[in-house]
């Protein structure tokens, strides 16, 4: 019965913050302690792989909406409790406005809200929530490459919720009903019925538009660089995972196992190639986000019960890594006063050891280097049997992150540097700390993650390895950067990569 | 525009698209799905006899919370980001007598019909939305008539946001006051009373007039916004 | 056949977001996708010979389904919620840079990017 207190009460205190100006930000950190505990006692009661159920309203799930505590909320819920405890520790510095909490409240109200779901046009209002209120702190400053930028967001997950809603009335015509519980009972005993290609593609193809799958969110390299480093961290830590946790949903009810494959792999080759070309620090991160969702889908693609332990292991990882490298990159880029990489080098005599240490961490954590966090999951993806090209899709992202991370790495030399206000300092321990220690953190918290399961000797090796070819190649390589086509993330090219996705997605579906 | 090859191949994707849905549709086979779900339940059930109601103010209630906060976000952030450079001086755009003395005469038949709407959604069509929207047309074609200044002078803009936070306040701790009692949120514990009359429906009636109240404050103080900032539509 | 026009009026929005450059036209473009999309899912309910859904005991008769039309009242606010953000922001791109145009604005944004750095 507590569950929708957890969402509920992020409302209700986003009301407050908004109504009462001074306290603002006390408020947000009754709000952490709120869910917090509420966090705390509902992992302990589903410890044993139960799921906790409510109808809210006392209806049942024919006729109300329907709320569920699985093993995938209790999975994203500790990274969310991490990522807001950084941001707002971060963010203390600059004393924003009472109206930053109050969005954040609602921003993470909505990210609970969904994580409960259990019913598609739920899905759908949260989701509209989420956009709504992602892009109202991507403008949060005001600059024109931020209005722009969130426009742009704005448009594009319009569009593609509108998809969505078309294939809600499809699923609802043929189903009568809303329930994803209800709906995968359905389906189990007509999976070949003719209207379910046709409801898959456009609800996957809506979600897609803000999970972050390439060909549909192109909007992502320009929103979540331009965006305030607090909010960058949030978008590409925890917002972005949620349309993957919708996909995830989508994906127990519909079979959609080889387009996720295709398009996973699309997303994590084309991510990684964009990202190793990038020229500013915050660009590269959001290139690097498009590659690891790739990452993501491709897990989602193997459909066994071990690799979605893995997928959840690494959307907790990379939520973890790539909130710690925004956050380091926007003190950074503000201590040197330019994102460029030419400039971030030639003056890392203004950026403080922290933040040093915090992109160390970050990029040590991304490249998979074993035992931190991301080789953790890696190994599990890796060690739940995918087929030959899925594997090898993994490996050639690993060689092509590290290959774009070694760009940082002339930047890694630790001397007497600026200080770093200590509420930084304590937001990047929030977040590096269990990345450092995720092994034996989520062995105890998340026993069904299953992590002991991937550690074996072949894959330190072969984590190493990757890492290794990667920056020999970039040593290796001219330096001479190519310019990759950028028209292509523009808003109309957008809308057209958005329909021929689409296109693709029924022809793959429907084979 | 010139037929560029983007534009063109942009134009043959959507037809594809959408030829592509409805073929798919068309051909999806007869439909044997229950439709009739709710419309089957027994009316004591809600007290409503408006069916549409009775998903959108008890079954489904947290939706309809959901979207009252997306409404909520908006008023935000047009407020916040147009809020600050406000016209002080905005004439009013229509000058006859014939249009200020019909925005005069019209003005209180859209609050009345809002009245009516959203008091009486539980059991004729209409609802707290319709209400809202209804009665923030009237505000603004009366401000278009008599000029923003007139409209301001007479309903001061603090009372407005007073009542939009109150009745969302009010909304919340409705949908949360259930659980200390034992019930799940968003249960409606008011007595349902006979169905047909204004007084039924248990706690539909009150969520109609809060989210009338919400809306139409929430869309004046929009639209005041837009029209302050830049001048009369 | 509802839905039929629902799709082309979605479809035809679409093509008017990628094809005119002029921001606004845009926005009245991705008002009529979603009104297209709405139109979709209300179409999705009717029955032949329906009634409205009205009834203290319905029975014998066949009565429109209500579920699509309470379902689209959030997505009508939400609409109504997200056009009016955008025109916000469309007012401010172009008190800023002094055109609707959609193109020249990308342009310049990717110009200062270039040059600024993205701080």
């Amino acid at each position: 019965m507590i569950l929708a207190v957890l969402p509920l009460s992020r409302f209700v205190l986003g009301l407050l913050c908004h109504l009462s100006e001074r306290k603002a930000r006390l408020l947000a950190v009754v709000g952490w302690c709120i869910s917090a505990a509420l966090t705390v006692l509902l992992i302990l009661e589903t410890r044993d792989g139960s799921t906790i159920t409510v109808g809210l309203g006392g209806w049942p799930a024919d006729l109300g909406i329907v709320l569920r505590f699985d093993a995938v909320s209790a999975a994203v819920c500790p990274l969310v409790l991490l990522l807001e405890l950084a941001a707002i520790l971060y963010v203390r510095k600059d004393a924003p406005r009472p109206l930053f909490y109050a969005l954040l409240q609602f921003l993470l109200g909505a990210v609970f809200a969904l994580l409960l779901s259990q019913d598609l046009f739920n899905e759908y209002v949260i989701l509209e929530l989420l956009t709504l209120v992602g892009f109202l702190l991507v403008g949060y400053d005001r600059r024109p490459a931020q209005v722009w930028a969130s426009l742009k967001y704005l448009v594009l997950a319009s569009v593609g919720m509108g998809f969505f809603l078309v294939g809600v009335a499809v699923v609802y015509r043929h189903t009568g009903t809303l329930n994803l519980g209800l709906l995968a009972g359905i389906l189990a005993d007509q999976p070949d019925a003719p209207w379910v290609v046709l409801a898959a593609t456009l609800l996957t193809a809506g979600v897609a538009v803000k999970a972050g799958l390439f060909g549909f969110s192109q909007w992502l390299p320009a929103a979540h660089s331009a965006a305030p480093p607090a909010v960058s961290a949030l978008l590409s830590g925890l917002v972005i995972k949620m349309g993957i946790v919708v996909i995830l949903r989508l994906s127990q009810v519909f079979p959609l196992g080889a387009t996720l494959q295709l398009l996973g792999a699309a997303t994590a080759l084309l991510g990684v190639v964009y990202a190793a070309y990038a020229r500013n620090l915050k660009r590269m991160l959001a290139f690097s986000t498009l590659s690891q969702i790739g990452y993501l889908a491709l897990g989602l693609a193997i459909g066994t019960p071990q690799a979605l332990a893995g997928v959840l292991d690494y959307a907790i990882a990379h939520g973890l890594f790539k909130g710690l490298l925004f956050l380091a990159a926007g003190e950074a880029s503000r201590a040197v006063g330019s994102g460029r990489f030419d400039d971030l080098v030639s003056k890392r005599a203004a950026i403080p050891n922290a933040t040093v240490g915090a992109l160390l961490v970050g990029t040590l954590g991304i490249v998979g280097l074993p035992p931190l966090a991301g080789f953790g999951a890696k190994a599990v993806l890796l060690g739940s049997h995918p087929n030959v090209f899925v594997a090898t899709i993994l490996v050639l992202t690993s060689i092509g992150t590290a290959f774009a991370f070694a760009k940082l790495l002339p930047l890694f030399r630790f001397r007497r540097a600026a200080s770093c206000p200590s509420d930084r300092i304590a937001a990047y321990a929030v977040l590096a700390l269990p990345i450092l220690f995720f092994v034996p953190l989520t062995g105890v918290t998340l026993p069904s993650l299953q992590l002991g399961s991937g550690l074996r000797p072949l894959l330190v090796v072969e984590s190493v390895g990757a890492i290794a070819i990667g920056v020999l190649l970039h040593r290796l390589s001219a330096r001479r950067t190519p310019r990759l086509p950028r028209r292509i993330f523009f808003l109309e090219e957008a809308v057209l990569a958005i329909l021929i996705g689409l296109l693709l997605v029924y022809l793959f579906l429907s084979v | 525009m010139r037929p560029r090859p983007f534009n063109l191949l942009a134009i043959v994707c959507t037809v594809c698209v959408v030829l592509v849905v409805l073929l798919a549709f068309h051909s999806a086979g007869p439909v044997n799905a229950p439709y009739a779900t709710y419309v089957e339940r027994p009316v004591e059930e809600t007290g409503a006899t408006n069916r549409v109601a009775s998903i959108y103010l008890n079954y489904r209630l947290y939706d309809s919370l959901l979207e009252i906060l997306v409404f909520f976000v908006a008023v935000l952030g047009v407020r916040f980001y147009l809020g600050v450079r406000e016209r002080p001086d905005v004439p009013p755009l229509a000058e006859s007598e014939v249009v200020r003395t019909s925005a005069a005469l019209l003005f209180p038949i859209a609050v009345l019909l809002g009245v009516y709407l959203a008091a009486l959604g539980q059991i004729s069509p209409g609802g707290g939305f319709g209400a809202g929207v209804i009665a923030a047309s009237g505000l603004l074609l009366t401000s278009i008539a008599l000029g923003i200044d007139a409209i301001d002078r007479r309903i001061q803009r603090n009372a407005i946001e007073r009542i939009e936070r109150g009745a969302l306040v009010v909304l919340l701790l409705l949908v949360l006051l259930p659980l200390p009692l034992g019930h799940p949120a968003f249960t409606d514990l008011l007595p349902k009373g006979s169905p047909g009359m204004v007084l039924s429906g248990g706690s539909i009636p009150l969520y109609n007039v809060l989210i009338a109240l919400k809306v139409v404050t929430g869309s004046w103080l929009i639209l005041r916004s837009f029209v302050r900032h830049r001048g009369e539509i | 056949m509802a839905f039929s026009v629902g799709v082309v009026l979605f479809g035809i929005g679409l093509v008017a977001i990628a094809i005119r450059r002029d921001l606004v036209i845009k926005l009245l473009a991705l008002g009529l996708t979603n009104a297209g999309s709405i139109l979709c899912l209300v179409a999705v309910g009717d029955r032949p010979d329906a009634r409205v859904p009205i009834c203290a005991v319905c029975r014998d008769v066949i009565y429109a389904d209500p579920l699509p039309q309470a379902v689209v009242l959030s997505a009508i606010v939400i609409n109504f919620a997200i056009l009016a953000l955008a025109l916000v922001f469309v007012m401010r791109l172009v008190e800023q840079y002094h055109s609707t145009d959609s193109r020249h604005i990308e342009d310049l944004v990717q110009r200062e990017l270039d040059e600024g750095g993205d701080q």
